[in-house]
């Protein structure tokens, strides 16, 4: 379906000929148009639904089960009540001021949109709302792209920019059925408020520079990332300022933006006063200031001599960028304004993270991109995107300059953060449509070689040959699409498919087989403590109280849970008993080899916590002797010891018949290796092993210690205690 | 003194009242000649039978008999019937509000059978009364090991009761392979007989329950026990369908683990391959050509499912143990034909019939909420039920498309049922005119074209801004 909508499109670039059938052409242009849309807006919508049906209409991954749980309260309560949202059931016992410290762009929309369905007869549950809420934009985002690149260059490059990014990995990544992120939305509206602010600055009209402005504002709701948006336009307006571009429509645009844009985003609790008091804004506020001089210094330049003007310029210039950069060291310097955040440090110093923030490297998404993963995430666009870079600087309009600032800046955030990959993905479909439309343009008009009624051979098989050429690339990138949208991104990562030895897939639901028992069957008010990627998952499918979470806005917290999994049980013990935390949740994949569990994530627990009590927690001690991480015989002593490593592999080498084979680290366990477990008692394990949780055992009522009372029990059971176990059956599903 | 004589007086009034609420007298006019409680125990549920030969010492003919019931078994009631001995006699039966107190605080409940002609003095009459309530022993030890056998503690009366005298009364229990009486009394225990425990006893006064009987028997089954059902049935006459959703809150009231659950030892008794106290799969039996099934709970889809023709077998996410719940929402699609049927007389009218329950076997509900959603326009003539509802209301419900008042919903509330009553059937005649059945499709269509009206004319104002 995209194919045809793609090669259509190209045919249709042709300008209509002004005769007498002139309106019949644009009837059916029009017509054409349309059904390219239909065609891409389908094409966006059903390559993201591979997870609903391969897998079930089910929120994914970590983040959306907070935000599908903020959009169920949103829905259930009043909107006030949820900007006044305190939630007393995550980050116990702190609790979290989530309604001013989150993005709510996200969860109204979607809450808007329920509203509305339920009002034309439609009562879907809010959940489907919120797993088709990303493939539903992402068709806008597509109409968007279209308006954007029309602007660039025309229609045609337009609707090819569209198509790409209907079924871009890049995008869908993030976009899939069921990944209710912020970027879902968040995308949409980078897309719509550049569409907006190339129109604005095109036109000078304050009514696109204003509908930029709530555009931005909508966007400031919904995503952190808004903060691209504050300085690439600034950064577009400095960089025409330098080329010399300044003319009325810059100023009446950006000023409306700016004006607009700041005071509306403002009106977000979580924003609040950062736009004039954090650095990540000044640069806006600067470019602002600075429109002002030099649209002063035009109405100067109209009544003095252009000698005199020279002088004037040099001098104010100097003059205002030592005012302005003092001004900026001094008030930062009196904390009037906050200095960068971490995120920021870490997107020029890559390194910075590692050695100052673990908590933020420890993050898979903040790592920087393997190179394949352009190809990957882009295929043959990302070799088109410098050829249409290049095509803008040959003609370099004013909205050029935006797409080439866009391009270079994101390409160099792409290369720091994998997350970013996100914001580059758009501007490289842009650039690939500008380029390849330029090569239809020439290469799929055949009007020139029928001239004379002699058929130019040569002419007519280059351009077949090129035309056809790139059509075939244009197939493989939908297949390539197709294929990367099925295997990659449309795995929910709370069911995990699996194969079973006579060839059926099966799905491991185990994360859901626990969160449900603990829904189910623990007091509503228990307190569950779990490394903090768990905590949105438990918050929002087994409904308990969580002691840390994905929100990692208190590392010190982090760092204290942390510490309870590195220490040894009767520390671990006091510090959860301090914490009023019920139960302990480990992840353990070594029946499944399931790479991502505790064990692994293990040695940043203990980063974390050793950032806060280097005294107490010593990363070197994890290690074995020879400097290796090992979980078998071979691991260090405080590594055994720890309540980590003995909740992990607890009777697991007793399910191999005393042999446990870690399939994840390959190592192989003896029951000897694993210490006795005195302070915590197993209440449940799920079927694959994956989660297993742990009850923290009441104090002994004879006032002994736990480690007395097991030290007693095991004395008096050693003597009929059975050594062999029978090997259970591992094919574990009916 | 005046005052404190009226005050006596008071008292002695207000205590002859409550007595005389209190203390239902049956009218001594019968006698048991023979009377057989059989008990069987094998399921969650208790079911009971009760043989009755009777005899008439009166001296008029008479024809109500009332036959008592401990007052908590009463209050569990899910089946009752009465029934002429070696004849297909359904007899007339219902309760009466009256109880009457016994000296040990407990107290007895009635029920009134009446017969179809009176029976003459000294004259026998034999009958069997069946019922079931949602009631049955308790776990003891309340708490075993994942291994253990599971056993039921069921304390009863020893002597079957009646509000009559009784000449030879004999109590007896089946349905369970292990029978042992707890703390017998010397000189009243029940003898080991197969299939079970039996005890006979001559000359048992009216209401006399004996000395209190406690039995410990083996019954190593989860014991099923919905503390919620909540099943809804849409009928749709233009897709011709009729889709069930039923939502279970389900609870295993049997004995609890006694530590933590053992992922290890639950794989090892798993290789056993026997019965457990814990359930592990729950099999349904559906109506004759469903299709669509589906399983979810509240955090999605449950995958472990088989149908195999038409029973559907539910595996839960986790093995329900003792103590432990689990929700879960199970739902099908049947063809409407196999369902309704077109009234006699006009063409609008039509009988459907459903039944009552299709949940797993060996299971007591405490409360179920049917509800049953005709077509938006429908008009409710008659509902009948098989098993006495507690409340039955007719409203409206509001859903897909419904731009009008909505689909007719016929909610009907119960108690304490057991699985046996689910074949009964609920029926419902309504009728349903084309008018109604047309007006549905027209009110969409006139909506989608007020909204492209709408969408056209807004179109057609121009926003445009360049000069």
């Amino acid at each position: 379906m995209t194919a045809t909508g793609k090669s259509t499109s190209a045919k249709n670039t042709k300008t209509p000929v002004l005769t007498e059938s002139g309106s019949l052409i644009k009837w059916v242009q029009t017509i054409l148009t349309l059904g390219i849309f239909l065609a891409i807006f389908g094409a966006a919508v059903s390559s993201r639904l591979f997870s609903v049906i391969r897998f079930e209409s089910i929120i994914h991954e970590f983040d959306p089960w907070f935000n599908f749980r903020a959009t169920k309260y949103l829905v259930t309560h009043s909107f006030l009540e949820f900007l006044n949202w305190f939630d007393d059931r995550t980050w116990y016992p702190l609790g979290r001021v989530t309604g001013g410290t989150l993005y709510p762009g996200l969860m109204t929309t979607s809450g808007a949109v329920w509203h509305l369905l339920r009002r034309i007869g439609l009562p879907v549950d809010i959940r489907n709302v919120c797993v088709m809420f990303a493939p539903a934009f992402s068709g806008i985002t597509a109409l968007a792209t279209y308006h954007f690149t029309k602007e660039i260059k025309d229609s045609g490059a337009g609707l090819l920019a569209a198509a790409f990014m209907a079924i871009v990995p890049g995008y869908i990544s993030r976009s899939v059925a069921g990944s209710y992120d912020n970027e879902a939305i968040a995308i949409t509206l980078l897309m719509v408020t550049f569409m907006f602010w190339i129109k604005a600055q095109k036109t000078g009209s304050i009514l696109h520079a204003t509908l930029t402005a709530l555009f931005y504002f909508y966007m400031v709701s919904a995503w952190g990332g808004y903060v691209f948006i504050t300085n690439l336009i600034p950064l577009h307006v400095f960089i025409l300022i330098l080329m010399g571009r300044y003319d009325a429509k810059l100023y009446s645009s950006y000023t409306t933006w700016y004006a607009i844009g700041t005071l509306a985003s403002m009106q977000i609790p979580f924003v609040g006063f950062l736009p004039i008091r954090s650095n990540d804004h000044m640069a806006a506020l600067g470019v602002f200031g600075l429109l002002q001089l030099v649209a002063f210094g035009h109405f100067v330049k109209t009544k003095v001599s252009s000698d005199k003007f020279r002088v004037v310029m040099i001098v104010s210039l100097a003059l205002i960028l030592i005012v302005g950069v003092a001004a900026l060291f001094a008030l930062t310097y009196f904390g009037f304004i906050a200095p960068w955040t971490g995120r920021f440090y870490s997107l020029w110093d890559t390194n910075y993270a590692k050695i100052h923030i673990p908590i933020i490297a420890s993050v898979s998404e903040h790592q920087p991109v393997a190179w394949p993963a352009f190809f990957f995430d882009t295929h043959f666009l990302i070799w088109l995107f410098p050829a249409g870079v290049f095509l803008l600087f040959l003609e370099l309009k004013n909205e050029h300059v935006f797409v080439i600032v866009y391009s270079v800046l994101c390409s160099y955030f792409a290369g720091v953060m994998v997350r970013l990959m996100l914001t580059l993905t758009p501007v490289i479909c842009v650039a690939a449509a500008v380029a390849l439309s330029k090569v239809f343009d020439v290469y799929l008009d055949f009007s020139h070689t029928m001239k004379d009624k002699k058929v130019n051979v040569s002419n007519l098989v280059s351009r077949l040959l090129v035309s056809s050429t790139f059509i075939f690339y244009l197939v493989l990138f939908v297949l390539h699409c197709v294929w990367v949208n099925k295997m990659a991104y449309s795995s929910p990562s709370v069911v995990l498919p699996s194969t079973t030895y006579d060839g059926r897939t099966i799905l491991i639901d185990d994360f859901r087989e626990a969160y449900y028992w603990l829904r189910l069957n623990t007091k509503e008010d228990a307190k569950i403590a779990s490394w903090w990627d768990y905590g949105y998952q438990i918050g929002g499918m087994a409904d308990r109280t969580t002691l840390v979470d994905n929100n990692t806005w208190n590392n010190t917290h982090i760092a204290l849970v942390g510490k309870a999994m590195a220490s040894p049980e009767e520390k671990s013990y006091e510090i959860l008993k301090q914490l009023d935390a019920d139960y302990v949740l480990v992840i353990f994949g070594g029946l499944l080899g399931f790479s991502g569990d505790d064990v692994n994530k293990f040695l940043w627990m203990v980063r974390i916590s050793e950032g806060i009590w280097p005294d107490e927690i010593n990363e070197r001690d994890y290690f074995s002797a020879s400097g290796e991480y090992r979980v078998d015989a071979m691991a260090s002593q405080t590594m055994k010891e720890c309540l980590m490593y003995k909740m992990s592999y607890q009777g697991y080498p007793e399910l191999f018949g005393g042999k446990g084979i870690d399939k994840v680290r390959g190592q192989t366990l003896l029951p000897d290796d694993v210490l006795p477990l005195d302070y915590f008692e197993e209440v449940f394990t799920s079927e694959n092993w994956l989660v297993r949780l742990y009850q923290l055992k009441k104090e002994d009522s004879e006032g002994r210690s736990l480690k007395d009372v097991g030290d007693y029990e095991r004395s008096t059971s050693k003597l009929n205690k059975k050594k062999n176990f029978k090997k259970p059956d591992l094919d574990l599903r009916v | 003194m005046v005052q404190l004589s009226i005050w006596w007086l008071t008292v002695f009034l207000w205590s002859l009242k409550s007595v005389l609420c209190q203390q239902f007298q049956p009218p001594k006019v019968w006698e048991n000649v023979e009377l057989r409680r059989l008990v069987d125990v094998e399921h969650v549920y208790t079911i009971e039978s009760l043989e009755l030969t009777i005899k008439n010492v009166d001296n008029h003919a008479n024809s109500e008999y009332f036959l008592a019931l401990p007052k908590i078994t009463f209050d569990q009631l899910s089946v009752f019937s009465v029934q002429l001995k070696d004849k297909q006699v359904f007899l007339d039966s219902g309760f009466i509000e009256q109880t009457t107190l016994l000296e040990d605080g407990s107290e007895v409940a009635y029920g009134r059978i009446q017969f179809p002609t009176p029976i003459e003095p000294n004259e026998d009459v034999a009958f069997n009364v069946n019922m079931s309530y949602n009631m049955g022993g308790v776990p003891y030890p309340k708490r075993i090991a994942l291994a253990d056998e599971q056993h039921l503690l069921l304390s009863t009366t020893r002597y079957p009761l009646s509000a009559y005298e009784t000449k030879q009364g004999t109590t007896e229990f089946f349905g369970s392979e292990d029978f042992q009486e707890f703390h017998a009394p010397r000189g009243y225990e029940l003898e080991k007989r197969e299939p079970g425990l039996v005890g006979i006893w001559d000359n048992i006064r009216a209401l006399d329950k004996g000395p209190e009987l406690q039995i410990l028997y083996s019954h190593n089954l989860p014991m099923k026990q919905v503390v919620n059902l909540q099943r809804d049935v849409w009928v749709s006459h233009w897709a011709g369908t009729i889709q069930f959703e039923e939502y279970y809150e389900l609870l295993n009231r049997g004995a609890q683990l006694s530590k933590g659950f053992s992922r290890l030892e639950h794989m090892v008794d798993q290789q056993n391959m026997r019965l457990s106290h814990y359930c592990g799969v729950l099999e349904m039996n559906l109506p004759e050509d469903s299709s669509e099934h589906y399983f979810t709970d509240k955090v999605g889809m449950v995958t472990t499912s088989r149908i195999f023709g038409d029973n559907i077998y539910l595996k839960p996410r986790y093995p329900i143990f003792g103590g432990w719940k689990y929700n879960f929402t199970v739902g099908w699609t049947n063809p409407l034909t196999n369902f309704l049927r077109v009234g006699e007389g006009s063409s609008d009218s039509y009988i459907i019939s459903v039944p009552l329950l299709n949940g797993p076997e060996d299971t007591v509900y405490d409360n179920v909420n049917l509800s049953l959603y005709l077509p938006e326009g429908a008009k409710v003539e008659t509902i009948e039920s098989a098993t006495p509802s507690t409340k039955t209301e007719v409203t409206t419900q509001k859903s897909y498309l419904d731009l009008n008042n909505g689909h007719v919903k016929v909610t009907l509330n119960f108690k304490n049922l057991i699985d046996q009553v689910g074949t009964g059937e609920l029926l419902i005649k309504y009728t349903y005119d084309h008018e109604s059945a047309y007006k549905k499709p027209l009110n969409i269509a006139v909506y989608i074209f007020a909204a492209l009206m709408g969408f056209f004319f807004l179109q057609s104002i121009n926003l445009s801004v360049s000069g």
